[in-house]
């Protein structure tokens, strides 16, 4: 191959990528539900440790958890097929960004995501509890803002950012994940972890020895949410955030959680009396 | 004081066994894909055009000066975005890794290469082989004997390596563990057992490495 010949080459090269990337422009203008229709496919994330969210299941890969039950309703109100793609809670909103999915649930809207991505109405209420060492005793918030207390928190979760607000005089630990949180609580390492209601049943049905649950006063609040592609078509979003609403009315989103949460241990009458989903 | 208990990890085995077989399968075909890129990038760098030295050398550049995580992250999620290029996380990560271990086998190669005698190629080319000819016939095969602990190394390197993939969630060894670790609430045990599959097979090979290196120095 000679110079002229091998240029010629490098200049058939440049060509064939800028033509990839006027086919990868449009694939992102079409709206999402006009995607989701025509396709006749509905995108998810799931996450395989995500329990009672989502959870695959050790033995056979099969996937439940109660968001798995309200996104095959979706799809199936939707009459298309549903498609899991195995994520982690980190990664979730750049798969929304990348367009690998079309709607993750389990997202609270933060204001650093807000900035990122959409989001619906509440799909769920949890409370912010302390799953705490044996005999500990603090019942309220100002017992936990204590500069002797240490708690162990998910960095940049939800819970980071209670106990920053709550608790700001308490040690914090800032840990990788809930479960390097759960493990510094069983090890002594700190006194109490912070857990939405959801996770902490969960991990008390899964291991009774790990403490006590304390609500603390006053109850503390978050959300649990469905993420959107930021895209100047809102059509998706305004058709998942009707649905559901009136899925919370009609009582499949309760439904479902509760039923969830009873497959991994958790009772209806577990549930702080007064605490509404 | 913590009690272990290894017990648990039974009901875990197929799940790890399927994640070492991940590993396993990543690791020999990143390790082929990387030597293909580098054996490439390093013909490339010894080229006598100027511009597919350039591009050979800005390639490994980018690949050796930055983390292989982040090339794991922008292969799957940048590259969609810009270039409209749409991977599955497989093959996002066998992109990234094979990229990253090429241009470390790139420097490997060349390296071999030029530490072969340049007499070798004159005597080559007063035969009257062609430059092609003498690469294949003369030269690599005594520059590959050379490189050979050091391309071992670096596919041992390439092994671990592919823990990374973990975080676009490909079911590797250490993506399985973690799945388990959660799952069972016992981490310690989970990662020991981890980290135990990972040196049970890498242990043999750094053997063989070692061994090789002191039958290269002996005949020398």
């Amino acid at each position: 191959m000679d110079r002229r010949e091998f240029n010629k080459l490098i200049a058939m090269g440049a060509v064939s990528v800028t033509a990839g990337l006027h086919t990868g422009k449009g694939a992102l203008a079409a709206g999402s539900l006009e995607r989701v229709k025509a396709s006749g496919t509905l995108r998810i994330g799931a996450v395989a440790d995500g329990a009672p969210y989502y959870q695959k299941m050790v033995t056979d890969g099969s996937w439940r958890g109660f968001y798995i039950d309200i996104c095959k309703k979706l799809a199936d109100d939707l009459g298309v097929k549903m498609t899991i793609l195995e994520t982690t809670w980190g990664n979730s909103v750049l798969d929304l960004q990348a367009d690998k999915v079309d709607v993750f649930f389990g997202l609270n809207p933060t204001p650093e995501r807000q900035k990122v991505v959409d989001f619906s109405g509440p799909v769920f209420k949890n409370a912010f509890t302390m799953v705490t060492k044996k005999g500990l005793g603090a019942k309220t918030w100002s017992d936990f803002n204590k500069p002797e207390m240490r708690i162990a928190v998910d960095a940049g979760s939800s819970h980071d950012a209670a106990v920053t607000r709550l608790a700001p005089n308490a040690q914090i630990s800032r840990l990788k994940t809930a479960s390097d949180a759960t493990a510094a609580l069983q090890a002594g390492r700190v006194d109490a972890q912070c857990l939405v209601l959801i996770l902490s049943l969960s991990l008390r049905a899964k291991n009774a020895a790990i403490g006590e649950i304390v609500m603390p006063t006053p109850a503390d609040f978050t959300t649990s949410n469905a993420g959107f592609r930021r895209e100047a078509d809102q059509s998706w979003r305004e058709f998942v955030d009707g649905w559901i609403s009136k899925e919370r009315d009609s009582g499949f989103i309760k439904n479902a959680v509760v039923k969830n949460m009873e497959l991994v241990g958790v009772k209806e009458s577990d549930f702080p009396p007064g605490f509404e989903i | 004081m913590y009690e272990w208990d290894f017990s648990i990890l039974w009901g875990y085995r197929w799940l790890l066994l399927q994640g070492l077989g991940v590993t396993v399968a990543f690791t020999v075909a990143t390790v082929v894909g990387g030597l293909t890129i580098g054996m490439t990038a390093a013909i490339c760098l010894l080229s006598r055009f100027k511009i597919l030295r350039g591009i050979a050398l800005g390639f490994i550049e980018i690949f050796r000066c930055t983390p292989v995580l982040v090339q794991l992250i922008w292969c799957y999620y940048a590259l969609p975005m810009i270039a409209g290029i749409e991977m599955t996380p497989i093959t996002a990560s066998l992109l990234a890794l094979s990229c990253y271990g090429g241009s470390f086998y790139a420097e490997i190669i060349r390296g071999g290469i030029v530490s072969i005698d340049s007499g070798q190629s004159e005597a080559a080319s007063a035969l009257g082989m062609t430059p092609a000819l003498a690469m294949r016939r003369i030269i690599l095969p005594q520059a590959l004997r050379r490189m050979l602990p050091a391309l071992m190394n670096q596919s041992i390197l390439q092994f671990k390596n592919t823990s990374l993939v973990s975080i676009l969630a490909v079911p590797d060894l250490v993506y399985q563990g973690q799945i388990a670790a959660h799952d069972s609430f016992r981490p310690l045990e989970t990662y020991t057992a981890v980290a135990v599959a990972y040196f049970m097979i890498l242990f043999p090979l750094t053997l063989y490495v070692r061994h090789r290196e002191r039958r290269l120095g002996e005949a020398r």
